[in-house]
């Protein structure tokens, strides 16, 4: 307690500096002026008096100065002392500073950007508790490719029997409509099973979540969550929400509460929900698809469980093959051959089939490493400033030396310099990063609905960078601050050039070389990423995305089916035609690159499969007739739907090209025929052939594609092609009108232009490509800016030199030889090196690219060439100085 | 005047004389050099360079406080007193003196 005290009294010394030194000089003059009347009360004169008492009270400064030795608090106003001065410092040279902060801002902003993108990607878990304990159920079907859902018969055996989990809640996912005191809108929903958020544990913003134990029979149970993004856009976050009614599909609803923001759903590449609704109302939010207990084989749900206690990974996967071994046993017409598969469902997931966990392993990687380099380059820059600058100021350090400073000090104060830089370029780079994810948008594909990754700076995102500026204090602060108190004091003093010392020339000559290594491998993987992006653009499409315009609507929602629907379809394809900017109307389901899939197994005979009596499965759309003249794709053989291809007529359907070479090769595959659905489901005849196309992706590799007309298979969501006459988006609202004029009911969704959705389809390679790009630009001006440093900073410190050279009689070209070989030697060593680490980095990213080899020659060629062009340039302007050295003044000045 | 011990051995102790003397009475620093030369009957005459620093040191550890007041001759002067952590410390630094001497006593004798 007393050291408390005292600690105190030292604080509030060092607080109020300026009171404690006069309280000082009182007491020590108290102390003389009484000494002094001592002297005088003993018969000494005035001055002998005051001269005595000076004498014996010996040196005033030296006791000032000890008592003021005595006051310091060591370490913490050393610090203080530090910063002042490096402040100072800075404010004399605000060139460097500023140099500095912008240069390491920009890098560690970049960095903690592409940090948030992966955090975003691979890192961020559901916001709940224990996400760890999550995992992801699937059925694992060799014959299918692997990893599928569930049927609800499965899940319900899984929940109640399998004993691995305390609680396992089951999802699927489609379009609903929603009106809020209004027009319905369509919005994306999760159905969900009344434990869905029990199990992964969330809580609610305000209101409630759906209990198990409420729900009671299906139908009874209407009640709704919203998410965060809704309650902000339609009710203003007003807590009063809770309560009240909506519309979902046009029956009432009544909202219970609301999801916290940052969660969007079980999936991290699928639309986020706006909308949660319970199981026991599938009729209303899923209508047409039958029972929810249709069949052991109707398999829809995607299945996320918590693990009971006591049961980790290991154990659950065993206990899950055992279980599925005993589904198989006692259901074998639906499971035979189907085992299990648990992934970890810790951060939102998507079926390891389509999305494996590889590739993004692989994506993050990739992405920390060009964060990596990016940062060295970066920091070799700043190394390099600070080295020149501690050069300018040998003559300082070596008067502090002099006076008896000690090393470690000094080192300490240097170090404080790369500290505070740190700090600054820290806080601006996380600024970037900030400012960054609220461009996040323009990032993103803009598809029917809101999707992404949550890129926002959350604690890791902090700390990262935190993280990283702690690093880079070290690597640009600590050498230069060693390596300048290394001084001479001597020669420093006099004023004498450093020996000619390989030293600080060789470490500078080492960080350029690995700039420009660093810049090749970043410029490499950016080249080879814009040039997979233009091989993207220029795939055969198999259709013309020229004033192609698309938009959706969902009738079964408003109750339309069957004959109905198809009346729908028709009028509002009549009304189209009519107008004067459309030249054809048609509708399909899935449109290329519109995210959605279906498909369909076929009994075709003649194929491997049908000798083992198997059907092949065929991905599919169904579309009405005049849809391949709408969208553009030829017609190769036979004929397209018309309108006797209606129910009850016989089953046909048009085969691509791909599929015709197939199943049908060196035959013509107009007429031949297949079983529909089942080996022994009805016939379906081949009445055309068209173009190949793509369907899903501008990269996926060609596929067999069918079509079954709309007449002949009713559907729910249909997608409507418009070829438009002049630009597409000018004719939507009229379009949207007339489609009103027929139904006002009815709300459409997803108006893009073709154009527009292939461009969203490539927008995971358009991003990668601009990153990469931007990354590699800037680790190349930032190489280029110490490159110029180290040969103008070479140049200088060979002024003398170079001018007894020039005295002597050389000309302007051999002075200038003799500075370029210098630089050029960097050049080809870091090119070198650079190729060599991208040969490595791009082999590892072969997966990633599109059209192009991962040695692609002309991207290995240009990067070289035009790195080493600019960096000779770059080296040139400093070199011309030298040859302009007035030889009688280099060799006077010192 | 004898000339006074060198400063090493004589900081710990001039601690301990400095306690002692603001056991009575709180005074100022030039009370207390006063009071130490006449309490030794003159022999100790504290180094004044020596005086500050070790108040100084006292007040760091807690041991004395300080107070400015107006001196007997109405001057402001700078008054220190005793603590209870200084009565304590006091009393545990006169022991380790008292077995410090003692030590140093019983080797001279032998001889």
């Amino acid at each position: 307690m007393s050291w408390l005290r005292g600690l105190a009294t030292r604080l509030r010394a060092l607080a109020l500096r300026s009171a404690s030194e006069r309280e000082m000089d009182e007491e020590l003059r108290f102390h003389l002026q009484m000494e002094t009347e001592k002297n005088l009360r003993a018969g000494m004169t005035p001055e002998e008096a005051r001269r005595r008492a000076v004498l014996d009270f010996g040196g005033m400064e030296r006791h000032r100065e000890e008592l003021r030795e005595g006051r310091r608090l060591g370490v913490l106003e050393d610090l203080a002392r530090d910063l002042r001065y490096t402040l100072r410092g800075f404010r004399h040279s605000p060139a460097f500073a500023v140099a500095a902060i912008l240069t390491l801002g920009l890098a560690i902003g970049a960095g903690s950007v592409v940090f948030s993108l992966v955090n975003g990607l691979v890192l961020r878990p559901f916001p709940v508790p224990d996400p760890e304990r999550l995992v992801a159920l699937w059925n694992f079907d060799p014959r299918e490719g692997g990893a599928t859902q569930l049927s609800y018969e499965e899940y319900l055996d899984w929940r109640d029997s399998s004993g691995i989990f305390a609680g396992l809640a089951g999802q699927t996912s489609r379009t609903v409509s929603l009106a809020v005191d209004g027009p319905a809108e369509l919005v994306w929903s999760e159905v969900v099973t009344e434990d869905y958020f029990a199990v992964l544990g969330l809580q609610p913003v305000v209101g409630r979540f759906f209990l198990p134990e409420e729900s009671g029979s299906p139908g009874s149970y209407p009640f709704v969550v919203l998410s965060h993004h809704l309650w902000r856009e339609r009710f203003r976050t007003d807590p009063a929400v809770v309560g009240r009614q909506v519309l979902v599909n046009g029956h009432p609803f009544q909202v219970i509460g609301v999801a916290p923001e940052s969660f969007h759903g079980l999936r991290r590449f699928g639309f986020w929900p706006d909308v949660w609704v319970p199981m026991g109302m599938y009729r209303v939010a899923l209508p047409g698809s039958g029972e929810l207990r249709s069949g052991r084989d109707d398999r829809r749900l995607l299945t996320v469980g918590r693990l009971a206690p006591g049961v980790e990974r290991d154990e659950a996967e065993h206990r899950a093959s055992a279980f599925a071994r005993r589904l198989e046993e006692e259901f074998p017409a639906t499971n035979q051959g189907i085992g299990a598969l648990l992934t970890s469902a810790r951060t939102p997931f998507d079926s390891p089939r389509y999305v494996p966990p590889r590739v993004l392993a692989l994506v993050a990687s990739l992405g920390m490493v060009a964060v990596a380099l990016l940062l060295l380059v970066a920091c070799a820059n700043i190394a390099s400033l600070m080295l020149a600058r501690s050069a300018a100021r040998r003559r300082e350090i070596a008067v502090r030396l002099a006076l008896g400073g000690s090393r470690k000090r000094l080192v300490r104060q240097l170090l404080t310099e790369s500290a505070v830089l740190a700090t600054a370029g820290g806080s601006l780079g996380l600024l970037i990063a900030a400012l960054t994810s609220h461009f996040q948008s323009a990032m993103l594909p803009r598809l029917h609905f809101r999707v992404g990754l949550d890129v926002s700076v959350d604690h890791r995102v902090v700390l990262f960078t935190a993280g990283i500026a702690f690093l880079a204090v070290f690597l640009f602060g600590l050498t230069p601050a060693l390596r300048a108190t290394r001084v001479d004091v001597i020669p420093a003093l006099r004023g004498q050039p450093p020996r000619a010392g390989s030293g600080r020339g060789r470490a500078r000559d080492l960080l350029v070389m690995g700039q420009i290594a660093a810049s090749v491998v970043l410029l490499v993987v950016g080249g080879l990423f814009l040039r997979s992006l233009g091989a993207t653009r220029t795939v055969d499409l198999g259709l013309d995305p020229q004033n192609r315009l698309l938009l959706s609507v969902d009738p079964s929602l408003q109750g339309y089916e069957g004959a109905r629907s198809l009346e729908l379809f028709r009028q509002v394809v009549r009304e189209l035609e009519a107008m004067p900017g459309v030249l054809s109307a048609s509708w399909g389901f899935p449109v290329p690159f519109d995210t959605y899939e279906n498909s369909t197994s076929l009994f075709i005979a003649g194929t491997a499969e049908a000798q083992k009596r198997q059907t092949v499965d065929v991905s599919m759309s169904t579309v009405d007739e005049g849809y391949f003249g709408a969208i553009g794709t030829p017609l190769l053989a036979g004929r397209d739907f018309a309108s006797f291809d209606s129910a009850g007529a016989p089953l046909v359907m048009i085969v691509n090209r791909t599929m015709a070479e197939r199943y049908w090769p060196g035959r013509e595959a107009v007429g031949q025929q297949a079983r529909l659905g089942r080996v022994d489901g009805p016939t379906v005849e081949v009445v055309g052939v068209v173009e190949d196309g793509v369907y899903f992706s501008p990269t996926d590799p060609r596929r067999p594609y069918l079509f079954l007309p709309l007449r002949q298979n009713g559907a729910r969501t249909m997608t409507l092609v418009i070829h438009t006459r002049g630009e597409p988006e000018a004719v939507l609202p009229a379009v949207r009108e007339k489609i009103h004029s027929v139904d006002p009911e009815l709300p459409t969704f997803g108006a893009v232009t073709m154009e527009r959705s292939v461009r969203n389809a490539l927008n995971a390679q358009e991003t990668a490509a601009v990153l990469a790009a931007l990354l590699g630009a800037l680790a190349l001006l930032l190489a280029i800016v110490g490159l110029y440093g180290v040969v103008a900073y070479g140049v200088s410190r060979r002024t003398r030199e170079l001018g007894i050279r020039i005295a002597l009689g050389a000309t302007p070209h051999s002075v200038l030889g003799t500075v370029l070989r210098g630089a050029g030697r960097s050049i080809l060593v870091g090119v070198s090196l650079g190729l060599a680490g991208a040969v490595m980095v791009s082999r590892v990213m072969g997966s990633l690219l599109y059209g192009v080899s991962p040695s692609d020659p002309i991207t290995f060629f240009s990067v070289p060439v035009l790195l080493s062009t600019v960096a000779l340039i770059a080296s040139f302007l400093p070199a011309r100085r030298a040859t302009r050295v007035d030889p009688l003044v280099a060799l006077r000045a010192e | 005047m004898s000339p006074p011990p060198s400063t090493e051995a004589l900081r710990g102790t001039l601690d301990l004389l400095i306690l002692k003397t603001l056991l009575l009475e709180p005074m100022h620093g030039w009370g207390i050099s006063q009071r130490i030369q006449q309490l030794s009957r003159g022999v100790l005459d504290v180094n004044q360079g020596s005086l500050y620093p070790a108040l100084q040191r006292l007040e760091h550890r807690g041991w004395i406080r300080s107070e400015w007041k107006t001196s007997e001759n109405n001057r402001r002067a700078k008054y220190y007193a005793l603590s209870a952590a200084g009565q304590r410390a006091l009393q545990e630094e006169t022991e380790g003196w008292r077995r410090f001497a003692g030590a140093v006593e019983l080797i001279l004798e032998t001889s």
